[in-house]
């Protein structure tokens, strides 16, 4: 393809975020370009995660960050109810031995950030012998496939332009727009487009796309990680997540009928700490490179499954005789702002670097955060 | 026309055995098969999961092999709508998840849709809804069992699917076909072969003309390495000896195949 198309707004990266800003913007009458390195997107950390609606539970160690949980997430459920699954009853457990919290520190977090907490037994379902106390909260969970399905429609039926499988390969600071080259697999097909605004949504290749628009890298990690979905009849209606530490947590994904199951211990398999996701499995994969990460679900070449560890460590906090059935799993890059190590914190960027040619950038890990790309400044 | 290596059924086969039949059936110019998801029930099919992995490891190891693969996947029993469960999301989740299992080799997806006892239309609007977005994303879609159900029939037509019948033929292939082809007379089919005693029955070779041209892909479960290769050479053995027919509601050809 040649010629250069102007935009008002290139976002990079269609997954939850770009997509959602993509919408934003048209609908206030911008001329929007979405840009993805997958001829499928929203294959990556927007399919895979808990589906967790988090309301504050999860973060004893980082009161702001249970906070920021908090904004927004009324009106995320309202605008997605056809994707929010709240029949479910979502358990809060403390693990007896090695938890990084108790159970008195863990009421006074839920009362200090006023979310409900009420101790109970259910010996039906879990191993109480391995917990401190138990507490029913109020927490949903939200089906990733129906969202992407809704954005895709509404992305579809709007003037979106969109560029599924293209990359930014060059980025020129032309005074009041940017100069954009963009790359193709197929057939290493190039395209340059012009435009005034560009936002960065890329997640785990944030640090690759902000160096080619020449502004500083955020410290991030990386990890390679796998989330297993159950069947199992008397989970179906179940969250379980297990507090503080090296733990399981388990919880409806979405209205699929499904449960997900994560391991603090084990859904890591391969760690990076390099500005760019980097991993041993892609040398054996040449299309996949940090700077330009491919999709792990439907890599050949993936790592091999940690679904039996992450099973068997599930097992041993359920009621005995309870099964579970493992129906799969799906992987992705998980990325991490590097200070998250020491707090558990899940803090959402959203920052502009340059206001003329307008660049910025958003990073998140907690979809009720989506609102906040409307900050954005951008120049029409 | 394609021939189709299906591993449903394959309750003896062990890895082994599993990955010795790809490899013949890649050797031989094949490019479809078909398997199980392992999903259907609660408790999943210990040999379907097998060969789910087997093939997975498979794939993972002939990196440049193009291999296309079609799997069926069961609805969860509960076939009911509710602020907690959507037929669409299990439906787009477990193709997730065979994708995760079967990498960019997965090609297709075939459903089984029947209609359950007391399941609400939402259900069946909600799963055809969810079958449009996957063929829009790219996968075929095959359905199976439609049981002759003229309501689910003309829900399906109604609903404007782009699909391919998966049928197991048997001695009677109009009767199988024809609500399909009443809903578009270009329909293109995945005939199923039970057993291969039937490739030698009259009836059968009686049809075998107007099917051929019906064909999308022939499908058999060899049952050793053997069959398999009785399989191919049948296969391999048909030609087209008339051309596809202008159309086929012409009664010529359905008086062919009663």
């Amino acid at each position: 393809m040649s010629g250069k198309e102007t935009y008002d707004l290139a976002i990079l990266g269609a997954g939850f975020f770009g997509s959602y800003a993509a919408l934003h913007f048209a609908k206030k009458g911008l001329k929007v370009v979405l840009v993805d390195r997958e001829p499928r997107p929203w294959s990556k950390a927007s399919l895979v995660n808990q589906a967790r609606v988090h309301s504050g539970y999860h973060y004893p160690r980082s009161i702001k960050t249970a906070r920021l949980a908090q904004d927004h997430r009324e009106q995320f459920i309202r605008e997605h109810a056809y994707a929010i699954n709240k029949t479910f009853t979502a358990y809060y457990a403390i693990e007896r031995r090695n938890s990084l919290t108790n159970a008195s520190q863990f009421e006074r977090f839920c009362k200090k950030i006023d979310i409900p907490a009420v101790e109970t037994k259910r010996l039906d379902l879990f191993n109480h012998d391995t917990f401190e106390a138990v507490y029913e909260t109020e927490e949903y969970s939200f089906d990733p496939l129906l969202i992407r399905r809704k954005y895709f429609d509404e992305i579809a039926a709007s003037s979106i332009k969109t560029l599924y499988g293209w990359f930014p390969i060059r980025a020129e600071n032309e005074g009041k727009q940017w100069g954009l080259t963009l790359g193709s697999d197929d057939d290493n097909a190039v395209q340059n487009i012009r435009v005034k605004n560009v936002i960065n949504a890329t997640y785990a290749n944030i640090n690759a796309v902000n160096r080619l628009f020449g502004v500083e890298e955020i410290p991030v990690s990386h990890e390679l990680s796998e989330m297993v979905l159950l069947q199992s009849g008397p989970l179906s209606d179940v969250g379980l997540t297990i507090m503080d530490g090296p733990f399981v947590s388990i919880m409806p994904y979405g209205r699929s009928g499904l449960t997900s199951l994560s391991s603090v211990r084990y859904t890591h398999t391969a760690y990076s700490a390099k500005s760019d996701p980097e991993f041993p499995c892609q040398r054996k994969r040449p299309d996949c490179t940090p700077e330009l990460l491919r999709a792990c679900n439907s890599c050949r070449v993936k790592p091999p499954s940690n679904a039996r560890k992450m099973l068997k460590q599930l097992n041993t906090y359920l009621a005995p005789g309870l099964r579970v059935y493992k129906q799969g799993s799906l992987m992705t890059v998980k990325t991490k702002l590097r200070s998250a190590m020491r707090d558990d914190g899940r803090p959402t960027e959203v920052h502009t670097y340059l206001k003329q040619p307008f660049y910025g950038c958003v990073f998140s890990g907690k979809i009720n955060s989506i609102y906040e790309v409307e900050e954005f400044a951008i120049n029409d | 026309m394609r021939i189709m290596l299906s591993l449903e059924d394959l309750h003896e086969a062990t890895p082994n055995g599993v990955s010795a039949l790809l490899d013949q059936f890649l050797e031989s110019g094949g490019t479809y098969i078909h398997l199980l998801a392992p999903m259907a029930d609660e408790a999943p099919n210990q040999s379907d999961a097998l060969i789910l992995q087997t093939v997975s490891d498979w794939l993972s190891t002939h990196l440049s092999s193009n291999l296309k693969v079609f799997c069926t996947i069961s609805r969860k029993e509960r076939l009911r709508d509710s602020d907690g469960y959507s037929s669409s999301a299990n439906l787009l989740t477990k193709t997730e998840l065979i994708r995760g299992d079967v990498f960019d080799a997965l090609y297709g997806v075939l459903f089984g849709l029947e209609k359950g006892e007391g399941e609400p239309q939402s259900a069946l609007d909600q799963t055809a809804d969810a079958l449009k977005y996957l063929h829009a994303s790219g996968l075929l879609i095959g359905l199976r069992s439609l049981n002759g159900d003229d309501a689910l029939t003309e829900f399906i037509h109604e609903s404007r699917l782009d699909y391919i019948p998966y049928i197991e033929l048997s001695a009677e292939p109009y009767t199988q076909i024809s609500q399909h082809l009443d809903l578009n007379p270009e329909r293109k089919f995945i005939f199923h072969i039970p057993r291969l005693s039937m490739l030698s029955e009259p009836g059968f070779e009686n049809s075998l003309d107007v099917l051929k041209n019906l064909s999308f892909a022939w499908s058999y479960a060899p049952k050793s390495a053997t069959e398999l290769e009785h399989f191919i050479n049948w296969f391999a053995s048909m030609s087209f000896t008339s051309a596809p027919p202008e159309s086929i509601a012409d009664e010529a050809i359905i008086s062919k195949l009663q």
